[in-house]
């Protein structure tokens, strides 16, 4: 980002237009656990290139990938037994990153180790902690009850990992203001209401919620197809959580008009935007529902129904990171009612980031 | 009964078998002036044909859009997205068929050109 910018545009002002606002200090997704296996994974996660890779036992190693020697990355190094040789000259790593051999002495020099991240597995996501190791508590993990993978009578379908070339906290308030809905995704989800309804915002603990209710709402072609319904209208929540810094999970519920006291078909769709870079980010998405959940036909359905959704979203995203980093400089940002929710998200990181901060 | 519908009706046929996914039903794609393509899986290999029938699931869209399906120019969910104008009946069953119209994309991607 340019010196101009970033005195054109005040902290207060543009809280997404600086390129250093990113929490350390927190669990971001990594890898799908079914990414992960006995070969070696390079990802770059909050600007840090990392290599990822399972043991034979099966536990989950996350070092930086790159060999104290020259910097050749491990990952185009080779597993051996459980630990990791840079194919460059040869040095080997083992699991907790601890140099155990150097193929070309005998003595091995007291820096030569390679740096470990703490990593968790839950339901379908690989978590990992870029920060203070020593701050890594496994109970700041999202709630996963939030999240639909794993919940009794869902099954879930793991959305194809994306990279969007746009700064993580874009792709955050993209979700949050769900206004957008009516008209970057125009006709595909719904009749448009939403956008003169304030939704209900609360905060419980460390979510955002924000939930929207229609008791008449029109279904689109695409809803009746994914909910498999045949009515025109029906009654439709729909809820968005958001756990800062970049957790989040939308439940849209289709009830029965006829019998709206049934449990409503439900689509949970749980998001981790995690920064690859000031920049970019990486997008794991996992959808849960509790409707044809023996018809794995609907799986690939929701994949490329997702894929198209997920283009049209990275089409204003990243548009407007191309406006971020382009412009000489950028007038006041101007807010509408509609976005509390996202002001409440941005205090909330902005309070994780004065954390991090303090001495 | 136009050429496109024409075109679909027989790359649907070389690849139906079975029940088409929707054992036991019957599914129409009804492309306005340009006609309809009937999966009738009421019998065994599923029948294509562009003859008009009632059906359990009628899907509205253009059949030059279907026709992006079957020839892999398009993906299924991308494209009912896009181009379905309305659904009638058994919805899911426009979800069920989804393989078939896969196994047709490629076939057209193994075609030699």
């Amino acid at each position: 980002m340019s010196a101009a910018l970033s005195k054109a545009a005040p902290e207060s002002r543009h809280p997404t237009a600086f390129v250093d606002r990113i929490v350390r200090n927190a669990w971001y997704v990594s890898a799908f656990r079914s990414e992960v296996g006995q070969a070696l994974l390079p990802r770059k996660i909050l600007g840090q290139p990392i290599v990822m890779y399972r043991t034979a036992a099966g536990r989950l190693v996350a070092m930086r990938d790159s060999c104290p020697h020259r910097f050749m990355p491990l990952s185009r190094g080779r597993l051996y037994k459980d630990g990791v040789r840079c194919m460059y000259h040869g040095a080997l790593y083992d699991e907790t990153g601890k140099c155990i051999e150097v193929p070309s002495q005998h003595e091995i020099p007291a820096k030569c180790f390679v740096k470990t991240y703490p990593t968790a597995e839950v339901e379908r996501w690989v978590w990992i902690w870029m920060g203070d190791p020593d701050k890594a508590d496994p109970a700041l993990i999202p709630d996963k009850k939030y999240l639909g993978m794993g919940t009794e009578g869902f099954r879930s379908v793991d959305i194809k990992h994306r990279v969007g070339q746009a700064r993580y906290h874009l792709c955050n308030e993209n979700l949050i203001d769900d206004t957008h809905v009516t008209f970057l995704h125009m006709g595909q989800f719904e009749s448009g209401g939403r956008v003169h309804t304030p939704p209900e915002t609360t905060q419980i603990d460390r979510w955002v919620r924000t939930r929207w209710f229609d008791p008449d709402e029109k279904i689109s072609n695409y809803f009746k197809m994914e909910f498999d319904v045949d009515y025109d209208r029906a009654p439709r929540a729909l809820v968005g959580h958001f756990c800062a810094p970049a957790t989040h999970c939308v439940w849209i519920e289709v009830y029965d008009p006829k019998n709206p006291d049934k449990m409503p078909k439900t689509l949970r769709i749980a998001f981790c935007f995690t920064p690859e870079s000031d920049t970019t980010t990486h997008m794991f998405v996992c959808e849960s529902r509790n409707y044809r959940t023996e018809n794995a036909e609907w799986d690939e359905f929701m994949r490329e129904s997702f894929h198209m959704i997920q283009s049209q979203d990275l089409h204003a995203v990243e548009g407007i990171e191309y406006v971020m980093q382009n412009s000489h400089e950028l007038p006041e940002e101007v807010s509408f009612r509609a976005d509390a929710s996202v002001l409440r998200a941005r205090r909330l990181i902005n309070e994780m980031l004065d954390k991090e901060a303090a001495p | 009964m136009s050429a496109v519908v024409d075109d679909i009706v027989r790359r649907l046929s070389v690849v139906a078998e079975g029940d088409a996914g929707i054992a036991g039903k019957v599914m129409k794609f009804d492309g306005g002036e340009d006609g309809v393509v009937v999966i009738d899986a009421t019998v065994r290999p599923a029948k294509i044909s562009s003859t008009d029938r009632p059906a359990d699931c009628t899907v509205m869209m253009a059949a030059p859009a279907l026709r992006q399906i079957v020839t892999g120019e398009g993906s299924c969910g991308a494209t009912y997205m896009r181009f379905v104008r309305g659904v009638e009946g058994q919805q899911g069953l426009a979800v069920l068929v989804q393989p078939l119209l896969r196994r047709a994309a490629a076939a057209a991607a193994q075609a030699p050109r």
